[in-house]
């Protein structure tokens, strides 16, 4: 689990990140630690993927400024210098794709190679990473897939992803993301294109690589509940910066946002069903795009609580509201003390 | 119920595939043998997983798809035998809303020329409908020179819905019309499906995969695995008490807010019996009997049917 003495395993500072135009992703912030679940949520157009597909260095004709410095992970006792991502050359880049961080896509389909097996794959990835040949490389192939819980490994091997259900695909994605024991895992809405029961196994292997492997993981999702399944902390997302940055308990708890707080009282509840009302309560209007964010806080103009001094007159710094010996926990609200519950 | 708006009776859907020219025929039960009402002014939601059958049902509902047996009632009048130049008559009276606005919204149409179609085919030529029309979904009326283009997924949405309600249908069948939206547009949406009921006396066949959304806007539930409806019950009773085991599965699988996840179903391990129940196979309540027959939906409380042999099973809910 996550021990929040030690340094970060990523620490992002003040990412910005445009093409050209008005900043998507807008001075982010945040640190992942060691082992540690972080649900990056958001709705469309709050950076949430583009912050982290620029993390990656997966941005073609993007300008990023900022820092995202990924130190030495698990598997190197964190001893290894801190590596600067932002700027990398795309050849150091590629080095460490797969061996320190990997990714996992919603659609497993577009990410594997339909024309190859399932085996073809995994061996391919083996052999970039590791220097397994021959036996040892099959019985490593064979081992991944038991490890994500593919029931006849072998009988795997040789499919062609279309002959996969989408749970299995999105199985063998993972087996290929975890291959060469990465130190961090980007998850962008690994689940959000399956089905409820499915979904549920996913989200339990994903934690038990976490509590076997102590891989960290970023996990990109929409879905407060799938966040709230599987996160030790949560990171919310508006109009391209951070609003909130809570550990998960606390935020489910008592979110001090009123983002946040719009945010989970918008989403469905099978609770909710039962109390027998039709109605959810939504924030009217929309996420303002990225050249109409104005100066203001970027929620003024649809939070309930919103004043003219101070929500309208700049805006507002991330702050910390931790007290004293709580764990991190920082909003952007310059109201929060008053809307505290 | 004599005042079903929609009512589908037997509707089953089976695609038979030959291997060659005498080689073995292969039987695919889409849809099998399913019946329920949507009343006026209700709402009835079809909740299920991929492959489940329920967008089959919702096509077969509107005659979009021929099924291979059952029937189709609307209102009163039977058109499953509706030849199609009789259909267009009726099919006024029931619109579709998919899931995608922005692949059935014209994009090279303006929003003028979109929402006067249906008015023209009703024979109406001035804008006052399409004004009101525009209120009631909640877009403002400067807006009918524009494209969908300019629009985001909610307001696409909304006018989707706009253009339905300008043919004054008696049935929308909404097919996971906000599974593509934002939580926060996700829910505007569906206040608005539950607030068009309550106005318009509009009743909905309201289809998705998420419990919880399915949940909220309905006023009864329906659900289908591997097309069977395996229960149907007023919302509430569906979500408390259970009466099939599937239901409890998926209910259980659903993540909630603030807590845990939950523990992997245990299962039978059963591989499929033909002709036996088609949950037997990952059912934990499975007994031989159920490996003979698909039982059928019967009544098991007020209001509530369930396809389970297994009637005295206490499952639990939310």
């Amino acid at each position: 689990m996550t021990d929040r003495n030690a340094a970060p395993l990523l620490s992002v500072r003040n990412l910005t990140v445009n093409f050209g135009g008005p900043d998507i992703v807008d001075d982010l912030s945040f640190d992942i630690g060691q082992g540690e679940i972080v649900a990056l949520v958001g709705e469309s157009g709050s950076g949430k993927s583009v912050g982290s597909l620029a993390i990656m260095g997966l941005l073609e004709n993007a300008t990023i400024q900022g820092s995202a410095s990924l130190s030495g992970g698990a598997s190197s006792g964190g001893q290894e210098a801190p590596t600067e991502l932002v700027g990398l050359p795309a050849r150091r880049l590629r080095a460490l794709r797969g061996r320190r961080i990997s990714m996992i896509f919603q659609d497993p389909l577009s990410s594997l190679d339909p024309l190859q097996t399932i085996g073809g794959q995994i061996r391919e990835v083996l052999k970039a990473h590791t220097r397994l040949t021959g036996a040892a490389l099959h019985s490593r192939a064979i081992a991944l897939l038991e490890q994500v819980g593919i029931v006849d490994p072998e009988g795997c091997l040789a499919l062609l992803p279309q002959r996969l259900s989408g749970g299995m695909r999105q199985r063998v994605m993972i087996a290929l993301a975890i291959a060469a024991e990465p130190d961090l895992l980007f998850a962008d809405e690994p689940t959000t294109a399956l089905d409820v029961t499915v979904q549920a196994q996913v989200l339990r292997l994903l934690k038990g690589l976490r509590d076997q492997t102590g891989m960290a993981m970023v996990f990109i999702t929409h879905n407060l509940a799938v966040a709230s399944a599987i996160a030790d902390r949560v990171i919310v997302l508006y109009a391209g910066q951070v609003v909130e940055d809570a550990p998960a308990d606390v935020f489910f708890r008592r979110p001090a946002m009123p983002y946040s707080r719009a945010l989970l009282s918008a989403a469905p509840r099978l609770e909710a069903v039962l109390a027998g009302y039709g109605h959810l309560e939504a924030p009217r209007g929309q996420v303002p795009s990225p050249g109409q964010r104005g100066t203001a806080c970027r929620f003024a103009a649809r939070c309930d609580d919103v004043r003219e001094t101070p929500c309208l007159a700049s805006m507002p710094s991330l702050v910390s509201i931790a007290a004293n010996g709580e764990a991190h926990h920082t909003v952007r609200c310059a109201r929060w003390e008053e809307l505290a519950p | 119920m004599s005042t079903a708006v929609l009512s589908v009776r037997g509707l089953s859907k089976t695609y038979v595939q030959r291997k060659g020219l005498f080689g073995a025929v292969k039987e695919t039960h889409a849809v099998r043998n399913v019946s329920f009402d949507v009343g006026r002014g209700e709402i009835l939601g079809l909740v299920g997983e991929s492959g489940s059958g329920k967008t089959t049902v919702g096509r077969m509902a509107m005659r979009l798809l021929e099924a291979t047996s059952g029937q189709v009632v609307l209102s009163g009048t039977d058109i499953t035998v509706y030849s199609h130049a009789r259909l267009r008559s009726v099919r006024r009276k029931m619109q579709l809303i998919f899931q995608d606005p922005s692949a059935s919204l014209n994009p090279r149409q303006t929003i003028g020329r979109i929402l006067r179609t249906p008015l023209a085919l009703r024979g109406i030529d001035n804008d006052q409908d399409i004004l009101e029309t525009l209120a009631l979904v909640g877009m403002s009326p400067d807006i009918l020179n524009r494209t969908p283009a300019m629009f985001s997924g909610g307001q696409r949405q909304r006018l989707s819905i706009a253009r339905a309600l300008l043919m004054q249908p008696e049935l929308l069948v909404a097919d996971e019309a906000v599974s593509a939206l934002d939580v926060c547009v996700q829910a505007q949406v569906v206040n608005l499906f539950v607030d068009l009921r309550d106005r318009l006396g509009l009743s909905i066949l309201f289809i998705g995969h998420d419990l919880a959304v399915v949940g909220v806007v309905s006023d009864r539930v329906g659900v289908m695995y591997r097309g069977v409806l395996v229960e149907v019950a007023r919302t509430a009773d569906l979500f408390r008490r259970p009466r099939h085991p599937y239901t409890a599965q998926l209910l259980a699988a659903a993540p909630r807010h603030g807590a845990p996840l939950p523990p992997e179903p245990a299962s039978s391990q059963f591989s499929q019996a033909s002709g036996g129940c088609v949950f037997a196979p990952l059912c934990s309540h499975m007994t031989s009997e159920c490996l003979n027959r698909q039982p059928d939906l019967s009544e098991v409380g007020p209001a509530h049917q369930s396809a389970c042999l297994r009637t005295e099973l206490q499952l639990s809910g939310v």
